[in-house]
Parts: structure tokens; C-alpha cells; sequence
């Protein structure tokens, strides 16, 4: 799904969160969001899943508008919160099911698929286990999975690698995502790791009090860094002298 | 919230006006004692929460902080949002200045009474908190609240009782308790007899000296407890919790059992239908396969058979009070009566509660979402399932409401046939509320009205116009006589509320509002 950000801006009260943000996002990619706490990564995500409404501009996904009642294109993207979207009082594989069927995505064959990411995610003993009692890791490991699950066109990922998650979990996220992508499939997540984001997104966008300040290949970024062993340090060091 | 006060206000202002009407001074200020003294009751609740309740305390347990600070922090945050309680004060003793056309000094006055009352009443709360701990405040706020929007709105239909109530009241030495006070000094003012005015000022005097005792005690009990359990089960972190659950019933299936339900798809399919109790299966006929999976997922968890056999109960023990009043002068079983009807009313409120697991909000990112926002449900869809479900559970109520309705009416003198007839019109007005009520539930977890502007600020004033109008329309339509007349207004009432579901709807499409809240102030 090819996704166009036009001139998004967002306000929350006074607070500038997104300023005349404009991105085209291919299919197939990776894209680590990054920038400070409040730069406007998660407000970028949220108006991307619906979840906040922007003040200006457009999101187009395959060129058709996004709107709250484009079930169809909502169907395509899900956003998986740095807590998960989940029924806290019900067992993971019921979380599952909810979203494969509010997905619509309960197709034949999807059974195996679910047993092996219950398997591999460490939670196929846990499946009829209420969230509840899950720590917070197993939690997101769930939500991960009914996203892997759904297998929808966009995945919007909020912090996924500060979420609790053990490392086996994190390398499963990884090795699925990268999957995906080749598969055609964009993967948007927000960090605050500098090595990750580097290795592992096809395009990082760097954003800094609500605008896009990069959005380009590491390699390209590097090309244009003075300091080439610390391309993104050195691009958060001036974004922060910018500011002071 | 702000329309909350404003319906509130203007239901306490028609209740003055008419029982200044009815029974003069004397009636205003019984009815300020009476209102004081549930303002009382709401305070003493919020003085408990703050001091017990409140999430803060549990940030202040883990912060190098004497808990002597921490009640001085909560009492005076307690005491700063405690003057908002000033406005319905305000309101009071207002609508007393302009019954009785006050001048300036007589409006001075009451502006000091007005504070003197709040103040009174802020002590009676503490000295409440300090001596009954163990009140349940919350309920009888609901309850007292239920109450007196009861009375208001059926006051033109229970009006000789009301004012009769009210007046037996005034015979009474009701100024006893503080809240009546400084209701004494009014009287006094009026009757030129100042000694009672003086009284009662030095009885406030000697109150407001005790409350430092009163402080004294509450301060000497508060410690900070160590929480015990997690307020958000999103926060539950402790890695050892899953093995502990491999102990419980719900680990008790072996893996073997787990994948033969993925394999058969038995955990996609719902519970069977027939496995419902009989209102419930009810409630879900009439839906497609993923409207009944919505509804069977996000609806509140109730037994909503075994409450309307409980209203049913009720209803009967209701008809008995009826028949025992009419034929004897057993006073108690008016009590019985009045008992049955906030708690059948309470019953029948709650109707409006049917989706409360999909609207209730999640913690991220630090805001509060609510769970559908988070996945591809449209407001078309969930509102068709709101209004279904609760145009059901209405139906299914209506029997009984009948029931109350003609009971009602033969109590208080009226044919059967006209209670029937404003039960069947109250009914309707209900139905075509439904598509307005459905909007609330998406309006609550979001920030809709936080955004300020002009926009905002026209929508707001908008709303309450509608509002205004529908309350004007249903009222119109219950004490009509012509029935045709009644009708119309009726459809007009529904117009106006699909007209407002539909414009809301309109705004929700467009993403003018953000399906999030940001948390409330700790």
C-alpha cells in the first residue's frame, strides 16, 4: 500500500505536534521513526491508524483518502500501541480470534500460521491464559501476534523495541518484519535506539518538534554526515543545539 | 460536564421557582437544607477519594515524602477543587434572592451567605470523613442524585406530594443540622428578628474552630499504604505472574487441547447461541455474524436476564405498595414506593450502559484510548449495534415500565388509561432518544469538546440548543392532550436526535475529533 502524507499538521491544544508533515512511503519498506520524546513520532502514527484526526492536510493510502469510515482501507493497516489494544480479561488466543475477525482475516489456513507464531513467541502454553496475568513482554509478544496473525498491508508500531519484549521476541519481530516487507508489505515504527534504526529500517525519518527533518536512506544520510562513524548522533546533536 | 451543570442548574432554579410558589421562604429553605446536605454527602465522597482514592498516592508511596505532606498536598487540592461546590450554592441561595427581589444589600448578603454555606458545609464533610469513614459517600451521591432528577422532572406530575413533603419538612426543626444554619439567618432577616441570626452565626463561629480537631484526627489516621493491587492491568510488569497462572484453571489445558481448538476454529466461533439466557439470546437476534461478535465481545458483561426478573420483582412489590396506599392510610409503604421506583429507575438507567468494554479506555502513549478506536470499526457500525441493543433491552423492559406507569397514576388519583398513555409517550420518547444516547458513547472517551475555537465553541452551544429543544419537544408531548399534537412531537424530538447523531457522525467521519483523552489531573 502506497501511503502520502500531505501537509499533515496536528495540534493538541497549544502544543504544535505535527507541522505540514508531507512524506510519500513506498510499499515494501521500513521506516524508523525517530526523533526527542515529543518530536511527534507517536502523534504521526495516531493520525496514521485514525486514531487522532489531523488539523490540516491529507493522508491518501493507494490514493484514496483516508477517513475514519474507509473501513476498507482501515482493514489494511493496524497499529499495535506501545500497550496493546487488548482485552486485558480475556485469553490471547480470544484476543487473537477478536482480531482476525474485526480484520476479517479468519481465512482458511490461518490456523497453522497461528500456531506457529503462538510457538515461536513462547505463547502457544500460555494461549488460553488471560492477559492479565501476562508481564508486560508476553503481553506485547500477544498483540504482536494477532497483528502477525491479521498480516495486514501497514504495520504502525509505536516503540516496539522498548516494549518488554526478550530478545528472542525482538529477533522474531525482526526477521517477520523484514519478511513482510519483501513481501510488499510497509513497516512503520517509532524509536529511540540509534543502532536499531540504522540497521534495521530501509528509510529513517528523523523528526524534530513536528517536522520532517530527514527522511532518506541511512546510507544517504551518512553520505551527507561530516561525522560518517556517528551519522545519527551528530544529526540529533545539532537538531538539539537548533533548538537550544 | 459543563452541560451536566447546566441542565442541573436550570432543574434546581424550576424547583425553587415552583416551591417558592407553593410554599414560600419557608419551602426555599428547606429545600436548600435538604440540597446543602446532599452537597454535604458529595463533598465528604470527593474528601475520600482524594485522601484515599487517588492515584497520586500511590507515585507518593514510592517518592521520599513525609505523609504528613502528602495529606497537607490532598487536603488542600481536596479544599481548591471543593470551591467549584461554591456555584451550586450560588444557584441557591440566588434563586432565594430573586423569589424574594433582594436589593443590593440583600444580594451582598447572600453572597456572604453563600460562602459561609460552603464553608459549613466543607466542615460538616470533614467532620463526616472523620467520625463515619465507612459510608459508602459514592452511593448515596447516586442515589441522592437519582433521587432529585426523579423529583425535578416529575415534579409537575408529583408536584402535591413533592411540596407536601417538603412543607411537613418545614414544621420540623430541619435548621438542626448544619447545612441549616445559615438558612436561619434568612429567616431571621425576614422576620426582623436578629438574635436567631446572631445564634446562628456564633454556632458557625464554634464550628469552624472545630474543624481544626476534625483535621487533627483525619491527619492522625492517614498513612500512605503500600498498593496491593495494579489500578491498570496494563501496567502489570512482574515476569513471575505467568508462572503463577501455570497453576490456575485457565493453564489447566494441555497444549494438545489448545491446538485442536486453533485447528477445529473453535476459538473463532462464538459461545452457542442456545447456552444464553433468554434475554441475551434475545439481544443478539436481529444481528449479522460480526455485529453479534462485536456485541458479544464489547458489551458489558451483565445478567441482564436476571436483572429484569429482579425489575420484575420490584415492579410487582411496587403494584402491592399501590394497592396498600390506596386502600389503607399505611404511610410507610409511600416509603416502600418511593424506594422501589430510584431503584427500578436505577435498573432502568443502566440500560444505556450495553457497550461499556469497547469505549472503556486503554493507557498508551500517555493518553487514553478506547479499545475500537484501535481497530477498523466505524461509527456507523458500532452506533447500529448500540442502538439496536438498547431499543431491545427497551422493548423488553417496556412491559414492566407499563406496569409502574398505571400504578403511578392510580396512586396519585389519576385514570389508569392516562398512565398508561405517558408511559406509552415516555417510551417513544425513549426509542427516538436512542440514536442521541448512542452518540455519548463515543463522546465520552474523547477529546472532542477540549479543543477550544470557534468551531468547537458553536458546536457546544449548538448541542445545548438541541438539547434544550428536546427536553422542551419530550416535555411537550408527555402533558399534551391532543394526541396528534403529542405525536408530532415526538417525531420532531426523533428528528432532532438523528439530526444530532448524524452531524456528530458527520464531524467523527472527518477526524475532527481525536479518539483519545488525555488523563485526568492527579
Amino acid at each position: 500500500m502506497k501511503i502520502e502524507l500531505r501537509g499533515i499538521s496536528k495540534h493538541y491544544k497549544r502544543v504544535r505536534a505535527l507541522d505540514k508533515v508531507s512524506l510519500d512511503i513506498a510499499p515494501g519498506q521500513i521506516i524508523a521513526l525517530l526523533g526527542a520524546n515529543g518530536a511527534g513520532k507517536t502523534s504521526l502514527l495516531r493520525c496514521l491508524s485514525t486514531v487522532a484526526g489531523v488539523d490540516k492536510g491529507e493522508i491518501y493510502c493507494d490514493e484514496q483518502l483516508l477517513r475514519r469510515d474507509r473501513l476498507d482501507l482501515r482493514k489494511r493497516l493496524m497499529f499495535l500501541p506501545d500497550f496493546p489494544f487488548l482485552f486485558w480479561d480475556e485469553t490471547v488466543l480470544r484476543n487473537i480470534a477478536i482480531a482476525l475477525r474485526l480484520y476479517e482475516a479468519e481465512h482458511p489456513g490461518i490456523e497453522e500460521r497461528i500456531i506457529d507464531l503462538l510457538r515461536e513467541f513462547d505463547l502457544l502454553a500460555l494461549a488460553r491464559t488471560s492477559v492479565q496475568t501476562l508481564s508486560r513482554g508476553q503481553a506485547y509478544k500477544a498483540g504482536l501476534t494477532s497483528m502477525l496473525a491479521v498480516n495486514p498491508e501497514v504495520w504502525l508500531l509505536d516503540e516496539p523495541f522498548a516494549s518488554g519484549m526478550d530478545p528472542h521476541g525482538i529477533n522474531l519481530f525482526k526477521q517477520q518484519a523484514r519478511a513482510a516487507a519483501n513481501d510488499g508489505r510497509t513497516i512503520i515504527y517509532s524509536t529511540q535506539i540509534l543502532d536499531v534504526a540504522e540497521r534495521f529500517s530501509d528509510k529513517i525519518c528523523v523528526i524534530h518538534q513536528g517536522e520532517v527533518r530527514a527522511f532518506d536512506r541511512f546510507e544517504t544520510l551518512r553520505d551527507r554526515a561530516a561525522d560518517k562513524e556517528n551519522v545519527l548522533e551528530e544529526l540529533f546533536r545539532q537538531l538539539r543545539q537548533e533548538k537550544s | 460536564m459543563v452541560l451536566f451543570w447546566f441542565f442541573g442548574t436550570m432543574l434546581v432554579l424550576s424547583g425553587m421557582d415552583s416551591l417558592w410558589k407553593e410554599g414560600g421562604l419557608q419551602a426555599q429553605l428547606v429545600c436548600v437544607t435538604l440540597l446543602s446536605l446532599f452537597l454535604v454527602f458529595w463533598m465528604a465522597s470527593h474528601l475520600m477519594n482524594t485522601l484515599y482514592s487517588s492515584p497520586a498516592l500511590e507515585a507518593f508511596f514510592h517518592l521520599p515524602i513525609l505523609d504528613a505532606d502528602v495529606f497537607e498536598r490532598q487536603w488542600m487540592l481536596f479544599v481548591r477543587k471543593s470551591s467549584g461546590f461554591m456555584f451550586a450554592f450560588l444557584i441557591m441561595f440566588g434563586s432565594v434572592g430573586f423569589s424574594n427581589g433582594y436589593d443590593l444589600w440583600g444580594w451582598l448578603g447572600l453572597l456572604f451567605l453563600i460562602i459561609g454555606q460552603w464553608w459549613v458545609c466543607l466542615i460538616t464533610a470533614v467532620w463526616m470523613c472523620t467520625r463515619f469513614p465507612r459510608l459508602p459517600y459514592g452511593a448515596v451521591v447516586v442515589s441522592g442524585g437519582l433521587g432529585l432528577f426523579v423529583i425535578m422532572i416529575t415534579h409537575e406530575f408529583l408536584s402535591p406530594a413533592v411540596i407536601g413533603f417538603v412543607l411537613k419538612l418545614a414544621d420540623t426543626p430541619y435548621w438542626i443540622i448544619p447545612p441549616g444554619w445559615l438558612t436561619l439567618v434568612i429567616e431571621s432577616f425576614h422576620s426582623k428578628n436578629y438574635l436567631i441570626a446572631l445564634g446562628a452565626f456564633g454556632l458557625v463561629a464554634a464550628f469552624s474552630y472545630s474543624v481544626r480537631f476534625a483535621l487533627l484526627r483525619l491527619r492522625q489516621g492517614f498513612c500512605l499504604a503500600e498498593p496491593t493491587e495494579a489500578t491498570d492491568s496494563s501496567n502489570e510488569y512482574d515476569d513471575e505472574v505467568p508462572l503463577r497462572a501455570a497453576a490456575g484453571p485457565g493453564y489447566a489445558v494441555g497444549p494438545t487441547e489448545i491446538l485442536d481448538d486453533i485447528r477445529q476454529r473453535t476459538f473463532l466461533t462464538d459461545d452457542a447461541p442456545d447456552e444464553l439466557p433468554w434475554f441475551e439470546r434475545l439481544l443478539m437476534r436481529g444481528f449479522n455474524a460480526r455485529q453479534r461478535m462485536i456485541a458479544r465481545f464489547a458489551m458489558d458483561e451483565t445478567a441482564w436476564s436476571a436483572r429484569w426478573r429482579g425489575a420484575a420483582i420490584l415492579v410487582s412489590v411496587l403494584v402491592i405498595a399501590t394497592i396498600f396506599v390506596r386502600e389503607s392510610s399505611w404511610r410507610p409503604s409511600i416509603i416502600l414506593y418511593f424506594v422501589g421506583t430510584y431503584i427500578l429507575g436505577a435498573r432502568f438507567l443502566s440500560l444505556t450502559n450495553p457497550l461499556g468494554r469497547a469505549f472503556t479506555p486503554s493507557f498508551f502513549s500517555g493518553t487514553n484510548v478506547p479499545w475500537y478506536s484501535g481497530f477498523p470499526l466505524s461509527y456507523h457500525e458500532l452506533s447500529q449495534i448500540i442502538i439496536k441493543l438498547n431499543c431491545i433491552r427497551l422493548l423488553a423492559f417496556a412491559p414492566l415500565v407499563f406496569v409502574y406507569g398505571i400504578a403511578t397514576a392510580v396512586l396519585y388519583n389519576y385514570g389508569w388509561h392516562q398512565g398508561a398513555e405517558i408511559t406509552a409517550k415516555a417510551l417513544c420518547l425513549l426509542f427516538v432518544a436512542q440514536p442521541a444516547i448512542a452518540v455519548f458513547f463515543f463522546s465520552s472517551g474523547t477529546n472532542d469538546t477540549s479543543r477550544s475555537g470557534y468551531l468547537s465553541m458553536l458546536g457546544v452551544l449548538g448541542f445545548a440548543f438541541a438539547v434544550i429543544v428536546f427536553l422542551g419537544l419530550a416535555g411537550a408531548s408527555l402533558f399534551l392532550e391532543n394526541d396528534g399534537y403529542a405525536a408530532l412531537c415526538i417525531l420532531a424530538a426523533g428528528v432532532i436526535s438523528l439530526g444530532f447523531h448524524r452531524t456528530y457522525g458527520w464531524a467523527f467521519n472527518r477526524g475532527r475529533f481525536d479518539l483519545m483523552q488525555l488523563p485526568q489531573q492527579i
